[in-house]
């Protein structure tokens, strides 16, 4: 699966969103089921599909699909 | 008997108790709407009122009250009390929290202050266990809630008690505690 797919799959099953409403545009605080506890989901989920772990830093900068690209990258992940 | 702890740093944030600079902020972050709705009492607390109050507490040694602090921003609140007359080697506690700052409310860092707190009570304090209640209508309290280890014993239609004790909170947060000291 391409590495986009696998992260936008990470946040439909973390976020139980559907697919569509994945684009770089989402955010939390701005999606009713974005919450703490999603939040601690979608990592769990990230770090499994990439066999990567995350500093603390980019776990709590990890605020939108958008900058989930971003800090992906910094761990070789390219989008 | 051991010294309440003034400062705690710990999971990526500072607790610092309240103090004559930063009380006030208190006030500003427990009138705001979506704060006060959730609280049991949700009536607008006045300045007059709010120093009456923290006159009553910043000495006490059955409660604590700490402003949260992420990278030095002052984030929320948090605190922990008791009806016993001490903290230490309380039977139970309660602990209170709110995350002001919008940025970080759906955050995983607002898991921080309560790891943060719940080992002070369970490890420095010796509390045995915490307990409070939660609307049943604050959902995203219930699983924030869930995810620390709390067990849960509806009160009545409005609100449900939580509990945890030492052991279920230890098991449920492993991952957590991990997630957050990685610097």
């Amino acid at each position: 699966m391409a590495k986009l797919e696998q992260l936008k799959t990470a946040f439909v099953t973390a976020l139980g969103i559907e697919d569509s409403e994945v684009t770089d545009s989402l955010a939390y605080s701005e999606h009713a089921k974005w919450d703490s506890t999603a939040h601690m989901v979608l990592i769990a989920e990230i770090e499994s599909q990439f066999e990567i772990m995350l500093d603390t830093d980019d776990i709590i900068d990890m605020s939108s699909f958008a900058k989930a690209k971003e800090i992906l990258a910094k761990y070789e992940l390219e989008f | 008997m051991t010294d309440l702890k003034i400062d705690i740093r710990a999971y990526s944030i500072v607790l610092k108790q309240i103090d004559d600079n930063n009380y006030a902020l208190l006030q500003q972050w427990r009138n705001q709407p979506e704060i006060r709705e959730q609280m049991v009492n949700q009536q607008l607390i006045s300045m007059s009122s709010h120093q009456i109050w923290y006159e009553s507490v910043k000495h006490a040694l059955n409660q604590q009250h700490f402003v949260i602090y992420y990278k030095d921003l002052a984030i929320g609140s948090i605190n922990i009390r008791t009806r016993q007359a001490y903290l230490y080697q309380a039977d139970s506690a309660e602990v209170g929290l709110y995350i002001a700052e919008a940025k970080y409310k759906n955050n995983i860092l607002a898991f921080a202050p309560s790891l943060a707190i719940n080992d002070y009570a369970f490890n420095d304090l010796g509390i045995n266990h915490l307990a409070s209640k939660v609307r049943l209508t604050n959902q995203a309290a219930i699983k924030y809630n869930q995810q620390l280890g709390y067990q849960f014993s509806p009160l009545d239609e409005d609100f449900t008690e939580i509990k945890l004790t030492a052991d279920n909170y230890n098991n449920a947060t492993k991952q957590l505690k991990t997630w957050l000291s990685r610097g």
